[in-house]
């Protein structure tokens, strides 16, 4: 994210809009990591993920003319790519796996008192699997969710703007998701 | 029930997340998008100055094209560009008009010989006027009256099927017009006084047949020429 010294995000935005390109490369440098692990921990492949990524920088170069400062550039991108994620899914059918969400599911309330912090139990790099793996296992709005905060580091209310979303739900899939990523961890 | 609310984030789960953002898009990628950008403002910002190039390279295109085709067209259609194997239309009206004038020429000194003739066997009298007369006439004569013989010839040449007519097709054409045939064979008197004074000549030296045939090639290339009482006689 962009630091006192540096232009902000909409600024570089607005720049290259005028047609200075290397402020897309700054904007690029800043955003391509966490857009890319989004992406990448939303989809089913790596080569998906890849495509995905272009269609989501294409649809932002595509989109310079239209941009306007008004909202945060971070939100825009995010909902662009939360967009790409929504079309594919319907494209290929996997819709009704993407919005399966079981945030009723009281059992995984109950387990996730019994988490313990898992540093405790396997070095970093276990830790770090054992977090991707159950991630890859949590429904797909609550990941979303998840990886918005984590990745693109977004409040929940600027979550809600992007998924286009209540702020009550993005709270209520937030709090799922962290109870079954305790869950899964504690068990694993 | 706010963010940092424990059911809503985990210091735990998310340190553990930050460690495991490792991933990169590959290189290839971020060059590929990189240029993707790069592009769509270049091409937007594309202007003249950016085209220096434009003009000459649009230039040598042109001449290289233009070269391609003449070679071209001298392979495939050498007739068309080959000055000297068809007579342009312009060409032969000039070369007709050398025909006619020379045969002027002939005819001059065919009529400067009989006159001579006629000079010296019947004396220097008043047929004298006549005689001086008639080659002051024939100089003054050929420009108007080319003008005249030519006029019909050209005309038909000019309309023809083919405006690149060879110089026999041409003769073929001229024999074959009914409305002047002498004149085309360039038997016609430049000038009607002159050839009037030619008929009058056949008549005194008796030569009857002559003068009459003469009178009708005038009277056909002139028409409407008043006859002298002289010759009206001939004339029925």
């Amino acid at each position: 994210m962009a630091t006192i010294n540096e232009p902000a995000d909409e600024d570089l935005m607005l720049h290259y809009k005028n047609g200075d390109s290397r402020a897309f490369e700054q904007l690029y440098l800043r955003h391509k990591a966490p857009l890319y692990r989004y992406m990448l921990r939303s989809c089913e492949s790596k080569a998906i993920a890849e495509e995905l990524f272009q269609e989501v920088w294409a649809s932002v170069i595509g989109a310079r003319a239209s941009y306007l400062a008004s909202a945060r550039f971070t939100t825009w991108l995010y909902r662009i790519a939360s967009n790409r994620l929504t079309d594919h899914y319907r494209k290929h059918g996997k819709w009704d796996q993407y919005i399966d969400n079981s945030d009723e599911n009281d059992e995984i309330c109950a387990i996730s008192a019994a988490y313990e912090q898992p540093e405790q139990k396997a070095d970093i790099h276990q830790q770090i699997q054992r977090l991707l793996t159950c991630l890859e296992q949590l429904p797909a709005l609550q990941r979303q969710v998840f990886l918005l905060r984590e990745e693109a580091g977004l409040k929940l209310e600027e979550i809600a703007k992007t998924i286009e979303s209540s702020k009550e739900a993005v709270k209520s899939r937030m709090r799922y998701a962290i109870s079954r990523l305790r869950h899964c961890m504690g068990s694993l | 029930m706010n963010e940092t609310d424990h059911n809503m984030h985990d210091e735990g789960i998310s340190r553990i997340y930050q460690q495991s953002r490792i991933e990169e898009p590959p290189m290839g990628l971020d060059s590929a998008i990189l240029t993707q950008a790069r592009n769509a403002v270049e091409t937007k910002n594309t202007s003249w100055r950016g085209m220096r190039w434009m003009f000459p390279l649009t230039s040598f295109a042109l001449v290289m094209l233009t070269a391609t085709l003449f070679i071209q067209m001298k392979q495939e259609y050498p007739e068309i560009l080959e000055p000297s194997s068809v007579t342009s239309p312009a060409l032969q009206v000039e070369e007709r008009l050398d025909d006619v004038q020379s045969d002027l020429r002939k005819r001059k000194t065919t009529v400067n010989k009989e006159q001579t003739e006629k000079r010296d066997a019947a004396g220097a009298s008043s047929p004298a006027m006549e005689m001086k007369s008639a080659p002051a006439e024939m100089e003054v004569a050929p420009a108007k009256n080319l003008k005249m013989m030519s006029k019909e010839p050209l005309k038909q040449e000019v309309m023809g099927t083919s405006p690149f007519r060879s110089r026999e097709n041409l003769s073929e054409a001229d024999s074959a017009a009914p409305s002047q045939p002498e004149l085309l064979k360039g038997q016609a008197s430049p000038d009607p006084e002159a050839w009037i004074v030619k008929i009058r000549n056949l008549l005194k030296q008796k030569n009857r047949d002559e003068a009459i045939k003469e009178l009708e090639t005038f009277r056909l290339v002139y028409p409407d020429y008043t006859l002298p009482d002289d010759l009206k006689i001939l004339n029925k």
